[in-house]
Formats: structure tokens, sequence, C-alpha cells
């Protein structure tokens, strides 16, 4: 197969002209609170119905890709997570944008989002089917063991063990209102429908950062404490890229790892990096304080989600996540069945949209550097109509998701939660890790429980199953080693 | 905060899962078949946060917690005069329609936090809530009540 013949039609104008456009789309979807990767495609497929698949496809690539890259736009400049896959870009994205370095957290998120988003492009089209095999494995075992894993990122975060244990807890036990996911039993729902469904994500999520911050900029407005924050720079220099560099591909990698797993998502995957590049870090205590490679941690790995969950898609038909599972409804449109199939039957479609992929990752790569200094200038809008603003979005985002009131007490709910959770040291972190993680721990669990009828001998046998069963202690005692190995370190140094 | 800030903090957390161990016992004990049913987790994470919660108050009684800056009477009311505002959009939202009720929060709450210059007043908010209502509902075709 000649694969130049299928290369060469995605680098027509027209075609770069789609990509470049879904690109960009994608960047504002993702960069407004409350508007999603997903919705930004779901609201594209029809319009590529009537191009040639490699070209309508290839748009809603660029919306996915572009989308998933926006979310942290809003998280580093304004404290709302666009998306919930830049949730974690938070920690260390905002502090530096208060710090004056809005321009350079910006960068490297731009950077470490092209380094991701390309990486994981290059895997999708090397070992695409490969890789595809090795997601069939996992089941309802191994996605337990994975959430438990993912669950002890909370013991590394939370600075306060006993208070960042506590405020996970409180999350799964949230996540746990509304209809069981089993037996659809209903729990805490007080007969109320608003609770059938649960608290939906989204709103919790705006509710939780954005809205707990303004409530801590209002006491600074009230109290007349309103400092100007400067916006310099957006390139990070060699010194800072090079202390990010371990962080970049090792948060690609995981991004490309857990994008294969179908049903994780790049918000688990972003957790995870920043929870490993912590761990891995000689200064784990800068993290959280507006560290540049916390914020590369996070974007490497949301962004290599992208091309990771296009691998089973592809050679197996299953989804990665939720944008997968309506891209996948485009390729359906199209006339085409994702799977082994299609690599044989449609050979230029499957080169096209690996070449669109890549390309898209490069339009996200220049459009967002390029907008940086227009996206950082937000920070110089006068600190009342700033907040005021936001919180115009805040209500406009969680009410976009299911047109739904409900949504938007949930998120004035949750955003009092996470006011008083800041203002006692508990961590908003744990808590959000905990209501991604809490329910696919839980579900699984039960199922995979109800497969092997109890046994738990059966239920732990995997290899996959007790690789991840025997990381978590260790990852749970990690934090606190490293804790005592500081102190005694303070107390050699002390007595020196 | 004092020196038992965390004191009283665990005996909120303790509160809560006496409130929750009280609500759980309306959920169903059994699933399907399994011996693991929908009340399984949240009783774990209520016994969780329980002993966490007593392991918090006994440290609360060795170790003295780092010092908070203190809520003034009038910040708090201030704050709550926010929430309470926040509560009334929410509530117009759906009801009154997003134009109108963006607009009256948006200068109430410019009032509430000090803003007296009449034409920031007049000019600000329907400008910044009609553009961001011809992105949305335009641009992106995202329903606005």
């Amino acid at each position: 197969m000649d694969i130049f013949q299928y290369i060469l039609p995605v680098f027509s104008p027209d075609v770069l002209l789609v990509i470049a456009l879904g690109t960009l789309g994608g960047i504002i979807i993702g960069a407004l609170p409350g508007l999603t990767a997903t919705m930004g495609v779901a609201l594209l497929v029809p319009i590529t119905f009537g191009m040639d698949p490699v070209k309508g496809l290839n748009m809603l690539i660029g919306i996915y890709v572009g989308g998933i890259y926006g979310g942290c736009i809003s998280s580093i400049l304004i404290k709302t997570p666009g998306t919930p896959a830049s949730a974690a870009t938070v920690l260390d994205g905002y502090p530096m944008a208060m710090k004056g370095e809005a321009g350079k957290a910006l960068g490297m998120a731009t950077i470490a989002s092209a380094i991701g988003g390309l990486f994981s492009a290059v895997v999708l089209a090397t070992l695409a089917p490969q890789l595809a095999a090795m997601a069939l494995r996992f089941g309802p075992a191994e996605y337990f063991s994975l959430a438990l894993f993912g669950l002890t990122i909370i013991a590394s975060l939370s600075g306060d063990i006993v208070k960042g244990t506590i405020a996970g807890m409180l999350g799964v036990l949230l996540s746990c209102v509304g209809a069981d996911p089993i037996s659809g039993a209903a729990r805490y729902t007080f007969g109320y429908t608003g609770f059938a469904a649960g608290f939906s994500f989204t709103p919790a999520l705006i509710g939780l950062f954005a809205i707990s911050e303004i409530f801590i900029q209002l006491e600074s407005i009230f109290e007349d404490r309103v400092s100007k924050v400067s916006v310099a720079g957006i390139w990070p220099s060699w010194t800072e890229m090079r202390e990010s560099a371990g962080t970049l591909l090792r948060g690609s990698i995981i991004g490309t790892i857990i994008g294969i797993v179908p049903g994780v998502g790049s918000g688990t995957a972003s957790w995870i990096s920043y929870n490993e590049s912590r761990r891995a870090s000689k200064t784990p205590e800068k993290y959280g304080t507006g560290h540049m490679p916390g914020v590369a941690a996070t974007e490497s790995a949301n962004n290599a989600v992208c091309g990771g969950a296009l691998v089973p898609l592809l050679a197996l038909g299953i989804p990665g996540d939720v944008v997968t599972a309506v891209l996948m409804g485009g390729l359906m449109i199209h006339g085409l069945a994702p799977g082994p199939l299609l690599f044989q039957e449609h050979p230029g479609v499957v080169v096209g949209l690996f070449t669109g992929n890549f390309i898209a990752n490069i339009f996200m790569f220049i459009f967002g550097m390029a907008g940086i200094t227009y996206f950082a200038k937000i920070l110089l809008v006068p600190k009342k109509i700033l907040t005021i603003s936001i919180a115009l979005f805040c209500f406009i985002g969680s009410y976009a998701i299911n047109l739904n009131v409900f949504d938007l007490y949930t998120m004035l709910g949750f955003g009092l939660l996470g006011y008083g959770m800041q203002k006692f040291g508990f961590s908003q972190a744990a808590l959000c890790i905990a209501l991604i993680l809490g329910p696919m721990a839980e579900a699984n669990l039960r199922l995979g429980l109800l497969n092997v009828d109890n046994d738990l001998i059966r239920f732990c046998a995997s290899p996959i199953t007790l690789l991840f069963l025997a990381l978590t202690p260790l990852s749970l005692a990690w934090p606190i080693l490293q804790e005592r190995r500081a102190k005694k370190k303070a107390a050699v140094a002390k007595t020196l | 905060m004092n020196r038992n800030s965390d004191f009283w903090l665990s005996l909120v957390v303790l509160g809560f899962c006496a409130v929750a161990s009280v609500l759980t016992l309306d959920v169903p004990t059994n699933g399907t078949g399994g011996t693991v049913g929908p009340s399984f987790l949240p009783w774990l994470m209520i016994g969780g946060m329980s002993l966490f919660a007593l392991i918090l108050m006994w440290r609360s009684q060795r170790h003295a917690p780092a010092a908070m800056a203190p809520f003034g009477a009038r910040l708090l009311t201030q704050l709550g005069g926010f929430l309470i505002l926040m509560l009334l959009y929410a509530w117009a939202y759906e009801p009154v329609g997003y134009l109108i009720s963006s607009v009256v929060f948006f200068v109430v709450a410019l009032l509430v936090l000090g803003e007296r210059r009449l034409l920031q007043l007049l000019l600000v908010p329907p400008g910044v809530v009609g553009s961001v209502y011809v992105v949305f509902a335009y641009a992106m075709q995202v329903y606005m009540p």
C-alpha cells in the first residue's frame, strides 16, 4: 500500500481549512466553562454529514483536540475548569497566574498539550491494533483496581492526609446520591426527582473550584485588598523546559495508556499524571503553589488521551471516552463501521484520520501560542466586573449541560462546600478525584463480584488487577514516607 | 480560629456522619444477588469518615492547628448577602429568562461590591450580558432561557 496516496489528500487546502476551523472552534468551546469537547463534537456531527468522510471526521477530531486543550485557558486564568479534563490544571496554573505568570502558564500548557497530543498521535499511527488488544483485557476487576489506585492520589495531593481522606470519603459518599448503578435502588433522593440522576459532575466541579474562588475574591474586594495581576512572557525558559522534560514524557505516556483503556477519560489521566509527577519530583512541596511542571503534567496527559482514545475506537470499534463515543456516531453516519475491518476496507480513511489528528495538534499549538497574549488580557479586567462575569459564566455553563435549574443549585451547594473546605484546610482536589473515581470503583467492584459469584480470589486473579492492587498500598505509603524523610532532614539540618 | 478549630470540625464531621447513618438505613442492603449491596459503599465511607474525624479530634488535642484569618461579622454578612443574590439569580434564571435576570443580577452585584459610578452601572451589565448571549445563543447554538 502506498501510504502517501492516503496522506497527501489531507494536506489539500479544503481539508486543512476544516481541521483548522474545527481546532479553533474546539479551543473556544473548551475555554468556555460548561461547554465540553463532547458537546462541540455532538453539535457538529450533523454539519459534517455532507462532507467527504476524511474531511468531516477530521473536523470533528480538530474540535476534540482543541476542546480538550481549551479547557486549560479558563482553568489557569479564572480558576474555572473549562472542561473536567482540565480540573487538575487549576492546582498550579491558577497560582502561576496570580503570581503574574499567566502567559508562561498558558505557554507551558500549550506546549505540553501539543507534546502529549503529538506523542499519542504517533502511538496511534504506529501501534493502534496491538495496543487495542491490551484494552480488551480490562474487565470490571481491572477497572476497580485502577480506580482504587487512582483514589490513592488523594493521600499525596491533600497535604493534610487526615483532612484529605475525610474530603475524599465525603466525595465518594456524595457520588452515591441518586440511583444505584447496579440495582437502580434510590439512595439519598428524599423522593425528589432532581436527585435521581445524582449530582451532575460539571456543575459540581464549577461550584467546587469557581464559585468557591468567587467567594475568596469577594473577600478581597470587600476588604479592599485587590491586587493588580500582570501578564508577562509566554515562552518558558530552557531551564524550565528542561525541568519539565521528564514530566512531559511521563504525562504523554500516562495519557496515551489511560486513553486506550475504554471509559476512563482525560480527567483521570491528568490527576494520575499530576500525582506521578509530584511523586517523582525532588521538590514535591512546590506543587500546588504555581509550579510549572504541575501544569506540564496535567496538560500533556489530558491531550495525550485524545490519540489514545482513538486506538480502541478505530481498531476495535470501542469508544475510549464520551467524546469518542460521539465520534463513533460520526463514523457511522458516514457508513463506516469502526473495528478491525475498517483498516482493511477503508485504509484511506484510517490513514487520513491518523494524519488529521497529527495536523490538529499542530494547529492547536499554533492557535494556542498565538492567542495567549489575548487570552491573558482577561486578567486585566477590573476585579469587580471580572468576578461577576465569572459568576455569569458559571451559571450559563452549569445550566447548559442538562438545561436543568437543579444544576444551578448543585453548583451553588458545591461552591459553598468548596469555600468552607478551602477555609478549613480540606482539599477540594481530593473531593473532585473522589467524585470522578468513586462511581467507577463502586460499579466495577459490584459488577466484578457478581461475575465471579463473590469469590474475592477469582476477582483479584488477573495480573493487571494484581499489579494495581499491589501498587495501591505503595502509593498510599509513599507520601507518608516522604513526609517523614523531609521531617528527619529538617531535624538534622536544625542540629547542624 | 483558635487552637481547637480542628476539634469543632471533627464534631461537625461526626454530626454529619450521624445524619448520613440515619439516612443510609433507608438504602437497601442487598443488591441483585451479590453480597455487596447499594448501601455497602455509603456505610464504608461513613465508617471511614467517623474514624478519621476521631483521629482529627485526637490530633487537635495534641497539636494546635495553624492559625487562620478570622471571619468578621461584617464580612460574613456581605458574603451571605452575595450568596442570597446568587440564589435569587438561580431561582429567576429560567422563569424570568437569561437576559433580564442576568442584567439585574449584574447591576445589583456591582452595587453590593461598592460600585457607584453611574456609567459603569448602566453600560457594563447590558454590554457583558448581551455579548455573552450572542456568543452562546448564536455562535455556539446553546439554548438560553
